[in-house]
């Protein structure tokens, strides 16, 4: 016993000791780093007129690298698709059971069109300032999360989920077979069309999200919500 | 007096997490998780990154934190009250 307590100071002292010696030359480098933090500011800055947006971030995820965002709604639609296959046994018609409880409900109806309203304000202010299709998607995720569990919106009766979950999906897919049918290059919106191409995924990967937001908590727990009141 | 207020934020960023990784009942390191979230999110806005921010708050603090405390509660039987342990 005592042999096993020496070993553990003895390995807790050495890995202080290299925490310590990884943190200063981390902090060596970070103080370093500030001289040169331009980075590719000036590069998007010079490029925003072409990108159809004024907004450099919305640029980037969605004109700059538009391809990175598309690949990354595939992975949250994988997330999901991989959540609903485990959830199979009950399907989606078994999301969380709804609690019944008629003030809650009644709240949740006056709260959600509020909800919503702020998730289409995000998304139509992504273009220009901070907000864009993710943060609105979670935030009506989150208004349809509370809709369903107080009852008064049934995810499971909703038609065409699956539709729905792909929309993002689909939405880059036909932008990005259109710019390859006009000769150009993936994903190369011309500066003209770039506006309403780039609104036209905001609002698919924003429909999808929230859903997929909404049904990622829901099914993961297909086990543990039949027996809870 | 902003630099107080950053520091606050910096002393409880570092203190919520260490919270959530040490403390023994799990359902109350998922709390301290969430409110670790919505803390990062003030710490972006100070760093003039407001979109970072949003996303963090939104799916960060919002999301994750739904998903860990399901996954807590389902765990332990009952999370609400002493914890799963």
């Amino acid at each position: 016993m005592r042999r096993t307590a020496g070993w553990r100071l003895a390995w807790g002292a050495v890995a202080a000791l290299a925490c310590l010696i990884l943190g200063l030359a981390l902090l060596r480098e970070l103080v370093g780093l500030a001289e040169q933090r331009a980075g590719l500011t000036s590069t998007v800055a010079a490029a925003l007129g072409e990108s159809g947006v004024s907004h450099p971030p919305t640029a980037v995820l969605l004109n700059f690298r538009s391809y990175d965002t598309w690949l990354e709604v595939v992975v949250l639609l994988a997330a999901v698709l991989g959540v609903l296959s485990l959830a199979e046994r009950r399907g989606l018609s078994h999301l969380a059971a709804p609690q019944e409880v008629p003030l809650l409900r009644r709240l949740v109806d006056l709260v959600l069109p509020l909800v919503i309203l702020g998730g289409v304000f995000l998304l139509a202010q992504g273009t220009g300032a901070p907000g864009g299709a993710f943060q609105a998607g979670a935030i009506v995720a989150a208004g349809l999360l509370l809709a369903h569990l107080a009852g008064s919106l049934r995810l499971d009766r909703f038609p065409g989920v699956m539709v729905v979950l792909v929309a993002g999906v689909v939405a880059f897919l036909v932008a990005a077979l259109a710019t390859l049918a006009a000769g150009r290059f993936l994903l190369d919106f011309p500066t003209r069309a770039s506006y309403a191409v780039i609104v036209g995924i905001e609002i698919g990967i924003a429909v999808s999200t929230a859903l997929t937001l909404a049904v990622l908590v829901l099914a993961s727990a297909p086990d543990a919500d039949g027996d809870r009141q | 007096m902003i630099l107080s207020v950053d520091l606050a934020v910096v002393i409880l960023l570092i203190s919520l997490a260490v919270g959530a990784l040490y403390l023994r009942d799990l359902f109350r390191s998922a709390v301290l998780f969430l409110v670790f979230g919505l803390m990062m999110a003030v710490a972006w806005v100070r760093l003039d990154a407001a979109d970072i921010a949003l996303a963090e708050a939104a799916i960060g603090a919002g999301l994750v934190g739904a998903l860990i405390l399901k996954a807590v509660i389902q765990m332990g039987g009952d999370g609400e009250e002493g914890g799963p342990r």
